[in-house]
Protein backbone atom coordinates (compact mmCIF):
# COMPACT_ATOMS: atom_id res chain seq x y z
CA UNK A 1 0.00 0.00 0.00
CA UNK A 2 2.60 2.06 1.03
CA UNK A 3 4.96 1.62 -2.14
CA UNK A 4 1.70 2.14 -3.99
CA UNK A 5 1.42 5.68 -3.33
CA UNK A 6 5.24 6.27 -3.02
CA UNK A 7 4.93 4.75 -6.95
CA UNK A 8 1.92 7.14 -7.92
CA UNK A 9 4.35 10.14 -6.04
CA UNK A 10 6.61 9.70 -8.12
CA UNK A 11 4.63 9.23 -11.40
CA UNK A 12 2.57 12.96 -10.35
CA UNK A 13 6.57 14.57 -9.91
CA UNK A 14 7.83 12.67 -13.27
CA UNK A 15 4.94 14.39 -14.98
CA UNK A 16 5.23 17.74 -13.73
CA UNK A 17 9.00 17.91 -14.44
CA UNK A 18 8.08 16.70 -17.81
CA UNK A 19 5.41 19.53 -18.11
CA UNK A 20 7.90 22.08 -17.33
CA UNK A 21 10.60 20.38 -19.09
CA UNK A 22 8.30 20.50 -22.31
CA UNK A 23 7.49 24.41 -21.96
CA UNK A 24 10.94 25.30 -21.77
CA UNK A 25 11.49 23.45 -25.04
CA UNK A 26 8.69 25.44 -26.15
CA UNK A 27 9.74 28.26 -24.88
CA UNK A 28 13.41 28.17 -26.12
CA UNK A 29 11.60 27.35 -29.88
CA UNK A 30 9.97 30.92 -29.36
CA UNK A 31 12.52 32.57 -28.49
CA UNK A 32 15.01 31.40 -31.29
CA UNK A 33 12.32 31.88 -33.40
CA UNK A 34 11.55 36.04 -32.36
CA UNK A 35 12.30 38.68 -35.24
CA UNK A 36 14.60 40.66 -33.87
CA UNK A 37 13.28 44.40 -32.74
CA UNK A 38 14.73 46.68 -35.77
CA UNK A 39 17.38 49.53 -35.38
CA UNK A 40 15.63 52.14 -36.35
CA UNK A 41 12.42 54.23 -35.87
CA UNK A 42 9.89 54.75 -38.66
CA UNK A 43 9.55 58.42 -39.64
CA UNK A 44 7.74 60.23 -41.56
CA UNK A 45 9.02 61.83 -45.24
CA UNK A 46 8.44 65.26 -46.57
CA UNK A 47 9.35 66.74 -50.17
CA UNK A 48 8.51 69.97 -51.22
CA UNK A 49 8.48 71.21 -54.88
CA UNK A 50 8.52 74.82 -56.60
CA UNK A 51 7.88 76.01 -59.71
CA UNK A 52 7.97 79.41 -61.56
CA UNK A 53 5.39 81.63 -62.10
CA UNK A 54 5.01 83.72 -65.08
CA UNK A 55 6.09 86.35 -63.07
CA UNK A 56 8.98 84.98 -61.08
CA UNK A 57 11.87 82.93 -62.13
CA UNK A 58 12.80 80.12 -59.56
CA UNK A 59 16.50 79.51 -60.20
CA UNK A 60 16.49 75.50 -59.62
CA UNK A 61 12.85 74.43 -59.90
CA UNK A 62 11.99 71.23 -58.30
CA UNK A 63 13.02 69.99 -54.81
CA UNK A 64 13.78 72.45 -53.04
CA UNK A 65 13.49 70.63 -49.64
CA UNK A 66 13.69 66.71 -48.71
CA UNK A 67 13.51 65.18 -45.27
CA UNK A 68 13.37 61.41 -44.61
CA UNK A 69 12.49 59.30 -41.86
CA UNK A 70 11.46 62.14 -39.61
CA UNK A 71 10.85 61.73 -35.82
CA UNK A 72 10.52 63.67 -33.30
CA UNK A 73 13.86 63.22 -32.36
CA UNK A 74 15.17 63.88 -35.40
CA UNK A 75 16.84 67.18 -36.27
CA UNK A 76 14.74 69.18 -38.92
CA UNK A 77 14.95 69.24 -42.56
CA UNK A 78 15.94 72.45 -44.10
CA UNK A 79 15.91 73.66 -47.76
CA UNK A 80 15.38 76.74 -49.31
CA UNK A 81 14.65 78.29 -52.93
CA UNK A 82 15.58 81.27 -54.53
CA UNK A 83 13.21 83.38 -57.49
CA UNK A 84 13.64 86.34 -59.08
CA UNK A 85 10.63 89.31 -60.00
CA UNK A 86 11.08 89.36 -64.04
CA UNK A 87 8.48 92.06 -64.30
CA UNK A 88 9.26 95.58 -65.21
CA UNK A 89 7.74 96.21 -61.54
CA UNK A 90 8.68 95.71 -57.47
CA UNK A 91 6.06 93.14 -56.17
CA UNK A 92 4.02 91.90 -53.26
CA UNK A 93 4.72 87.94 -52.39
CA UNK A 94 3.14 85.85 -51.00
CA UNK A 95 3.30 82.27 -50.41
CA UNK A 96 1.92 78.92 -49.02
CA UNK A 97 2.64 75.26 -49.74
CA UNK A 98 -0.43 72.42 -50.62
CA UNK A 99 0.15 69.31 -49.17
CA UNK A 100 -0.69 66.06 -51.47
CA UNK A 101 -2.52 64.41 -48.68
CA UNK A 102 -3.48 65.61 -45.22
CA UNK A 103 -1.92 63.34 -43.39
CA UNK A 104 0.70 65.41 -41.77
CA UNK A 105 -1.41 68.38 -41.56
CA UNK A 106 -0.83 68.19 -37.41
CA UNK A 107 2.23 66.47 -37.14
CA UNK A 108 4.49 68.09 -39.29
CA UNK A 109 5.29 71.92 -38.61
CA UNK A 110 7.41 74.24 -41.51
CA UNK A 111 8.84 77.11 -41.08
CA UNK A 112 9.59 79.30 -43.79
CA UNK A 113 11.92 82.31 -43.87
CA UNK A 114 12.20 85.52 -46.48
CA UNK A 115 15.56 86.70 -47.67
CA UNK A 116 16.71 88.62 -44.51
CA UNK A 117 16.16 86.26 -42.90
CA UNK A 118 12.69 87.28 -41.23
CA UNK A 119 10.44 85.01 -40.12
CA UNK A 120 7.30 84.53 -42.86
CA UNK A 121 5.27 81.68 -41.37
CA UNK A 122 6.25 78.88 -38.67
CA UNK A 123 3.13 76.47 -37.79
CA UNK A 124 1.57 73.43 -38.70
CA UNK A 125 1.64 71.96 -42.03
CA UNK A 126 -2.42 72.07 -42.55
CA UNK A 127 -2.11 75.75 -41.53
CA UNK A 128 0.75 76.86 -44.31
CA UNK A 129 -2.14 75.96 -46.67
CA UNK A 130 -3.15 79.71 -46.34
CA UNK A 131 -0.91 82.46 -48.21
CA UNK A 132 1.17 84.12 -45.64
CA UNK A 133 0.19 87.11 -43.96
CA UNK A 134 2.76 89.45 -44.79
CA UNK A 135 4.14 90.06 -47.85
CA UNK A 136 7.71 90.47 -49.14
CA UNK A 137 8.63 93.09 -51.61
CA UNK A 138 10.83 91.51 -54.86
CA UNK A 139 12.66 94.07 -56.79
CA UNK A 140 12.87 93.69 -60.44
CA UNK A 141 15.71 91.93 -61.29
CA UNK A 142 17.25 90.94 -58.39
CA UNK A 143 17.67 87.02 -56.88
CA UNK A 144 15.55 86.74 -53.57
CA UNK A 145 15.98 83.37 -51.26
CA UNK A 146 13.93 81.64 -48.96
CA UNK A 147 14.40 79.14 -46.25
CA UNK A 148 12.48 76.34 -45.39
CA UNK A 149 12.52 74.17 -42.29
CA UNK A 150 10.12 71.23 -41.42
CA UNK A 151 10.32 69.13 -38.74
CA UNK A 152 7.95 66.62 -36.22
CA UNK A 153 7.50 68.42 -32.56
CA UNK A 154 8.48 66.89 -29.52
CA UNK A 155 4.62 66.44 -28.01
CA UNK A 156 3.69 64.56 -30.73
CA UNK A 157 2.23 61.23 -31.37
CA UNK A 158 2.70 58.56 -33.22
CA UNK A 159 0.54 59.34 -36.14
CA UNK A 160 3.42 60.00 -38.18
CA UNK A 161 5.09 56.79 -38.76
CA UNK A 162 5.63 55.76 -42.24
CA UNK A 163 3.47 58.72 -44.06
CA UNK A 164 4.80 60.55 -46.92
CA UNK A 165 3.86 63.89 -48.54
CA UNK A 166 4.55 66.31 -51.49
CA UNK A 167 4.18 69.78 -50.80
CA UNK A 168 3.62 72.43 -53.45
CA UNK A 169 5.02 75.49 -52.87
CA UNK A 170 2.49 78.35 -54.33
CA UNK A 171 2.88 82.15 -55.40
CA UNK A 172 0.75 84.80 -55.23
CA UNK A 173 2.22 88.21 -56.68
CA UNK A 174 0.64 91.65 -57.11
CA UNK A 175 2.16 95.18 -57.77
CA UNK A 176 3.48 97.08 -55.58
CA UNK A 177 0.76 100.36 -55.18
CA UNK A 178 2.45 103.32 -56.83
CA UNK B 1 2.78 0.82 -19.04
CA UNK B 2 5.89 0.94 -17.48
CA UNK B 3 7.28 3.76 -15.37
CA UNK B 4 9.76 5.08 -18.23
CA UNK B 5 7.22 4.55 -20.67
CA UNK B 6 4.96 6.62 -19.06
CA UNK B 7 7.57 9.35 -18.42
CA UNK B 8 8.51 9.24 -22.15
CA UNK B 9 5.03 9.58 -23.32
CA UNK B 10 4.50 12.27 -20.65
CA UNK B 11 7.42 14.03 -22.28
CA UNK B 12 6.40 14.12 -25.64
CA UNK B 13 3.09 14.91 -25.05
CA UNK B 14 3.98 17.92 -23.28
CA UNK B 15 6.93 18.98 -25.39
CA UNK B 16 4.03 18.62 -28.54
CA UNK B 17 1.44 21.00 -26.39
CA UNK B 18 4.14 23.12 -26.12
CA UNK B 19 5.41 23.31 -30.15
CA UNK B 20 2.00 23.18 -30.88
CA UNK B 21 0.84 26.34 -28.74
CA UNK B 22 4.39 27.65 -30.25
CA UNK B 23 2.84 26.84 -33.79
CA UNK B 24 0.19 29.04 -33.09
CA UNK B 25 2.47 31.74 -32.13
CA UNK B 26 3.89 31.43 -35.31
CA UNK B 27 0.39 31.69 -36.62
CA UNK B 28 0.47 35.05 -35.29
CA UNK B 29 3.40 36.12 -37.99
CA UNK B 30 1.02 36.86 -40.92
CA UNK B 31 2.04 38.93 -43.97
CA UNK B 32 0.13 41.24 -45.62
CA UNK B 33 0.68 43.53 -48.79
CA UNK B 34 -1.90 46.67 -49.23
CA UNK B 35 -2.54 49.46 -52.16
CA UNK B 36 -3.14 51.92 -49.50
CA UNK B 37 -4.59 55.60 -50.28
CA UNK B 38 -4.72 55.26 -54.34
CA UNK B 39 -4.68 58.42 -55.83
CA UNK B 40 -5.45 59.89 -59.28
CA UNK B 41 -4.68 63.47 -60.24
CA UNK B 42 -5.45 65.49 -63.10
CA UNK B 43 -3.02 67.05 -65.00
CA UNK B 44 -2.96 70.58 -65.54
CA UNK B 45 -2.25 72.94 -68.68
CA UNK B 46 -1.78 76.39 -67.90
CA UNK B 47 0.55 78.88 -69.53
CA UNK B 48 1.94 82.76 -67.80
CA UNK B 49 3.89 85.57 -68.58
CA UNK B 50 6.14 87.90 -67.13
CA UNK B 51 3.86 91.08 -68.21
CA UNK B 52 2.13 91.57 -64.96
CA UNK B 53 -0.35 93.28 -67.70
CA UNK B 54 1.77 95.78 -68.71
CA UNK B 55 1.79 96.03 -72.54
CA UNK B 56 4.97 95.35 -74.42
CA UNK B 57 5.32 98.70 -76.06
CA UNK B 58 3.28 101.68 -76.36
CA UNK B 59 5.73 104.16 -78.71
CA UNK B 60 4.55 107.86 -79.92
CA UNK B 61 5.65 109.66 -82.72
CA UNK B 62 7.45 106.64 -84.58
CA UNK B 63 9.12 107.81 -87.57
CA UNK B 64 10.63 105.04 -90.47
CA UNK B 65 14.42 106.47 -89.20
CA UNK B 66 13.39 105.77 -85.69
CA UNK B 67 15.16 102.58 -84.38
CA UNK B 68 13.45 99.45 -84.62
CA UNK B 69 10.65 98.63 -81.62
CA UNK B 70 12.47 95.44 -79.59
CA UNK B 71 10.70 94.42 -76.78
CA UNK B 72 10.91 90.54 -75.28
CA UNK B 73 8.03 88.88 -73.52
CA UNK B 74 9.00 85.51 -70.89
CA UNK B 75 6.49 82.67 -71.68
CA UNK B 76 6.47 80.19 -68.80
CA UNK B 77 4.77 76.87 -69.11
CA UNK B 78 2.95 76.00 -65.48
CA UNK B 79 0.83 73.20 -66.20
CA UNK B 80 1.99 69.47 -65.83
CA UNK B 81 0.83 67.50 -68.85
CA UNK B 82 2.76 68.02 -71.81
CA UNK B 83 1.67 70.65 -74.17
CA UNK B 84 2.12 72.34 -77.41
CA UNK B 85 1.99 76.74 -77.57
CA UNK B 86 0.99 78.62 -80.61
CA UNK B 87 0.97 82.34 -80.96
CA UNK B 88 -1.78 84.20 -82.00
CA UNK B 89 -3.63 87.25 -82.28
CA UNK B 90 -7.06 88.31 -82.13
CA UNK B 91 -7.12 91.97 -82.26
CA UNK B 92 -9.11 94.13 -85.30
CA UNK B 93 -7.58 95.31 -87.81
CA UNK B 94 -5.81 99.11 -87.86
CA UNK B 95 -4.98 101.94 -90.00
CA UNK B 96 -0.85 101.00 -89.62
CA UNK B 97 -0.75 97.67 -89.63
CA UNK B 98 -0.11 97.58 -93.35
CA UNK B 99 3.16 100.08 -92.97
CA UNK B 100 4.20 97.97 -89.89
CA UNK B 101 6.89 95.14 -90.33
CA UNK B 102 7.02 92.57 -87.70
CA UNK B 103 9.47 89.57 -86.63
CA UNK B 104 8.96 86.76 -84.01
CA UNK B 105 12.01 85.36 -82.96
CA UNK B 106 12.24 82.55 -80.06
CA UNK B 107 15.61 82.24 -77.76
CA UNK B 108 16.63 82.62 -74.04
CA UNK B 109 17.72 85.36 -72.29
CA UNK B 110 18.98 86.18 -68.96
CA UNK B 111 16.76 85.38 -66.04
CA UNK B 112 17.87 88.78 -64.48
CA UNK B 113 16.61 90.76 -67.32
CA UNK B 114 13.34 91.91 -66.88
CA UNK B 115 10.14 92.28 -68.93
CA UNK B 116 10.70 93.85 -71.81
CA UNK B 117 13.91 94.36 -72.07
CA UNK B 118 15.57 92.22 -73.94
CA UNK B 119 19.47 92.29 -72.62
CA UNK B 120 20.83 88.91 -73.41
CA UNK B 121 18.58 87.91 -75.86
CA UNK B 122 20.24 84.67 -78.04
CA UNK B 123 17.69 83.77 -80.68
CA UNK B 124 17.35 80.20 -81.48
CA UNK B 125 15.20 80.64 -83.98
CA UNK B 126 13.11 83.35 -86.11
CA UNK B 127 9.52 81.99 -85.78
CA UNK B 128 7.90 84.67 -88.14
CA UNK B 129 9.81 86.13 -90.83
CA UNK B 130 9.87 89.61 -91.26
CA UNK B 131 5.98 90.59 -92.82
CA UNK B 132 3.39 93.48 -92.34
CA UNK B 133 1.66 93.51 -88.97
CA UNK B 134 -1.49 93.14 -91.22
CA UNK B 135 -0.29 89.95 -92.68
CA UNK B 136 0.46 88.65 -89.04
CA UNK B 137 -3.42 89.50 -88.51
CA UNK B 138 -4.50 88.16 -90.82
CA UNK B 139 -2.73 84.61 -90.88
CA UNK B 140 -2.65 84.02 -87.49
CA UNK B 141 -5.96 84.22 -85.84
CA UNK B 142 -6.09 81.70 -83.28
CA UNK B 143 -5.30 78.07 -82.43
CA UNK B 144 -5.40 76.22 -86.16
CA UNK B 145 -3.14 79.08 -87.36
CA UNK B 146 -1.09 79.87 -84.47
CA UNK B 147 2.34 80.30 -84.86
CA UNK B 148 3.82 76.83 -83.12
CA UNK B 149 7.51 77.07 -80.77
CA UNK B 150 8.67 74.90 -78.71
CA UNK B 151 11.89 75.55 -76.19
CA UNK B 152 14.80 74.71 -77.95
CA UNK B 153 14.83 71.87 -79.75
CA UNK B 154 11.98 70.29 -77.93
CA UNK B 155 9.15 68.78 -79.40
CA UNK B 156 6.67 69.61 -76.25
CA UNK B 157 6.10 72.08 -73.68
CA UNK B 158 6.83 70.42 -70.39
CA UNK B 159 6.55 71.46 -66.61
CA UNK B 160 8.40 74.84 -66.08
CA UNK B 161 9.66 75.20 -69.15
CA UNK B 162 10.34 78.75 -70.42
CA UNK B 163 10.88 80.25 -73.59
CA UNK B 164 11.48 84.23 -74.70
CA UNK B 165 9.76 85.58 -77.59
CA UNK B 166 11.37 88.64 -79.16
CA UNK B 167 8.85 90.97 -80.96
CA UNK B 168 10.94 93.62 -83.83
CA UNK B 169 8.77 96.68 -84.86
CA UNK B 170 9.50 98.87 -87.95
CA UNK B 171 7.64 101.53 -89.66
CA UNK B 172 8.02 100.93 -93.50
CA UNK B 173 9.30 104.42 -95.33
CA UNK B 174 5.85 104.72 -96.56
CA UNK B 175 4.39 108.08 -97.07
CA UNK B 176 0.81 107.29 -96.20
CA UNK B 177 2.18 105.91 -92.53
CA UNK B 178 2.04 109.08 -91.14
CA UNK B 179 -0.63 110.29 -88.42
CA UNK B 180 -1.85 106.30 -88.21
CA UNK B 181 -2.17 104.31 -85.30
CA UNK B 182 -1.20 100.42 -85.20
CA UNK B 183 -2.55 98.28 -82.20
CA UNK B 184 -2.34 94.72 -81.42
CA UNK B 185 -2.54 92.26 -79.09
CA UNK B 186 -0.81 88.37 -78.62
CA UNK B 187 -2.69 85.24 -77.00
CA UNK B 188 -0.34 82.12 -75.90
CA UNK B 189 -2.39 79.32 -75.71
CA UNK B 190 -1.05 75.75 -74.52
CA UNK B 191 -3.04 72.66 -75.52
CA UNK B 192 -2.00 69.21 -73.72
CA UNK B 193 -0.56 67.25 -76.51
Amino acid sequence: MERRRNNQRTATRIRIVGFMLGMAVAAAVLGASKIPAGAGALGADISMVVAPIGELAVKHPGRVLAGTTLTPASDPATGGFTVLDQTMFPLLLRLRGIPDTPGLDRALWVELTGPDGEQLFRGSLGDFRDWTQDPVTLQPGVWSTFGLEAWIPGDVGPGYAGRMVQVDLGFRVTKVAS
Amino acid sequence: MNRATRLLAALITTGLIAVASGRVTFAAFTATTASPANAIASGTVSIADNDAGNVMWNVTNQLPTSPAIVRCIRVTYTGTLPATVRLYTTTAASALDPYLNVTVEKGTMPAATTFSNCTGFTSQATIAPTGTLQAFKTARTGWANGLQAFPGAQTAWNASDTLVYRFTVQVQTVFAAQGLTGLVGFTWEAQNQ
